[in-house]
């Protein structure tokens, strides 16, 4: 079965970044000088937005069913356009409108945080590199099979295993590690940041102890998805409370 | 005094009688009627509190744990939406639905580990489920009131659309708060796991909902047709989903192994 999964890393930064700006100019430039033009009236109808919606949340029902990483499918990201591009244009009507202040924030926040992922989903970089105390490294892993370089060196000092009272049960994962020859500490929930990417305790040598698997994030947008979520958040409260 | 599971028979079965008897004494006596319901309420969160402090963690793991804290939020929520606003079918519904879980809970114990793995060690874990436990709760007794509202034409549908107002607003809020979460654990705020999936479309059901009622007030035959495939999701998201076969790479599924 083909399932129209396409490959995004062609709109990577800075690309991206081009397009998501030309994009919310686009919506801002339609707001302004074509808010009466019927066809823009009609898809920023409330129709339009729950048919949107319906069609959205059936195809990650489908995903939620099956599993088939619909969300790299063609028909998902023209899906996912329409929503984002029929909210955007409701998010920038209700400033021109004043709209209620609980509508105008839950509106943003969600366009926000929809249009970072959709711009962005191309720059995130999720990466394994596996550090043992023998040698300094700097590459890691991508899980088809990509080398990324990273612009520091990793080194294992030591990795350890915290457990429970009965110790048998393991209630930490704990790797010190040396990067560019300062010590820091990762382990299960509580991840570091370094020069822009963060790094987590991912898995280790369950014979030896001798490595430790960690995970390396790039995720440049992500600053973006805070400012969306904390707006969404107030926007809820604010529901929630009048 | 350490509580433990086995002492569920004897609190639950306390707390089910004062439910039910405060359900029906609510018809002849509102205030008595609350106050002995109120006295079930006090019962459960006792044992809930106890078996807490004996575990040494928050009892949220399981779905056994989980189902304990529906059965708190429905009947407390349930006794403080009757206080509130006096519909008489909140008594009796909270009660049944109350007791439904705890009979569930004392006729099947599942088995339960006190240690807690290292991905679970977050503080986000406990206000994460606790927020949906509590958006459960305040969607069903939503989606009765709802229900209720066709075979009486009164202020219900208003009731739950304020019911849903909230429950979807606590929705959105323990969605986020688990992506704050999954970026501090997993890397990523957002992985399309099976369990996220559904939780987002429960989230974006009760968001036509609502834009619905907003809008197109007459047409409530379809808003309470929304209202109730939303209602659905959630059951998906709540449990359905770990038997999908999406569910078998979902991170959220603790109970299978």
């Amino acid at each position: 079965m083909n399932l129209g999964i396409i490959d995004v890393s062609i709109i990577e930064s800075p690309v991206s970044i081009i397009l998501g700006i030309v994009y919310l100019v686009a919506l801002a430039v339609i707001t302004i000088f074509y808010c009466n033009n019927k066809i823009i009236k009609w898809f920023s109808s409330l129709k339009v937005a729950v048919v949107l919606t319906l069609l959205l949340l059936f195809l990650i029902a489908i995903e939620g069913v099956f599993g088939l990483h619909l969300y790299h499918s063609i028909y998902f990201i023209i899906t996912a356009f329409l929503f984002i591009t029929s909210l955007g244009l409701v998010t920038f009507n209700s400033y021109m409108r004043k709209s209620k202040v609980g509508i105008m924030l839950n509106h943003t926040g969600l366009f926000i945080v929809s249009w970072a992922m959709f711009f962005g989903a191309a720059d995130y970089v999720d990466a394994r590199m596996i550090v043992s105390k023998e040698e300094t490294n700097n590459n890691a892993y991508m899980q088809n099979g990509l080398i990324v370089p990273l612009p520091f060196n990793i080194s294992l000092s030591e990795f350890k295993i915290d457990y429970y009272d009965d110790g048998a049960t393991p209630q930490q994962f704990i790797s010190k590690l040396m990067i560019d020859g300062r010590e820091h500490s990762v382990s299960v929930n509580s991840p570091i940041t370094y020069r822009n990417y963060k790094i987590y305790q991912s898995g280790y040598d369950v014979k030896h102890q001798l490595y430790t698997v960690l995970q390396i994030v790039y995720d440049p947008w992500l600053w973006v998805v805070w400012l969306g979520l904390v707006i969404l958040v107030t926007g809820a409260l604010i529901m929630m409370f009048k | 005094m350490s509580i433990e599971w086995s002492n569920l028979t004897q609190f639950g079965i306390a707390a089910m009688l004062l439910w039910l008897l405060g359900a029906l004494l609510s018809f002849r006596n509102q205030n008595l009627g609350a106050g002995v319901f109120a006295g079930g309420v006090v019962v459960f969160i006792s044992f809930v509190a106890l078996f807490w402090i004996s575990m040494g963690r928050a009892p949220l793991r399981t779905m056994g744990e989980t189902r304990l804290w529906y059965s708190l939020f429905v009947s407390l929520v349930s006794l403080l939406l009757f206080i509130r606003w006096r519909f008489s079918f909140l008594l009796p519904f909270g009660a049944i639905l109350a007791s439904v879980f705890t009979i569930i809970n004392i006729a099947r114990p599942e088995i339960h580990n006190v240690t807690l793995m290292p991905a679970l060690q977050s503080a986000w874990f406990v206000p994460h489920v606790t927020v949906y436990m509590l958006a459960y709760a305040i969607l069903a007794v939503g989606l009765v009131a709802a229900l209720f509202s066709i075979l009486q034409k009164n202020e219900l549908m208003k009731a739950a659309d304020v019911l849903t107002r909230i429950g979807a607003s606590l929705i959105l809020i323990g969605m986020i708060m688990g992506a704050v979460w999954a970026k501090q654990a997993w890397g990523d705020y957002w992985a399309w796991d099976a369990k996220e999936n559904w939780a987002v479309v429960t989230w974006l059901l009760y968001v036509t909902y609502l834009h619905l009622r907003a809008r197109y007030s007459a047409k409530r035959g379809l808003a309470i047709t929304v209202l109730t495939i939303a209602f659905i999701a959630l059951q998906i998201t709540w449990y359905g989903v770990n038997h999908l076969p999406a569910a078998q790479k979902s991170m959220h599924t603790y109970t299978m192994n």
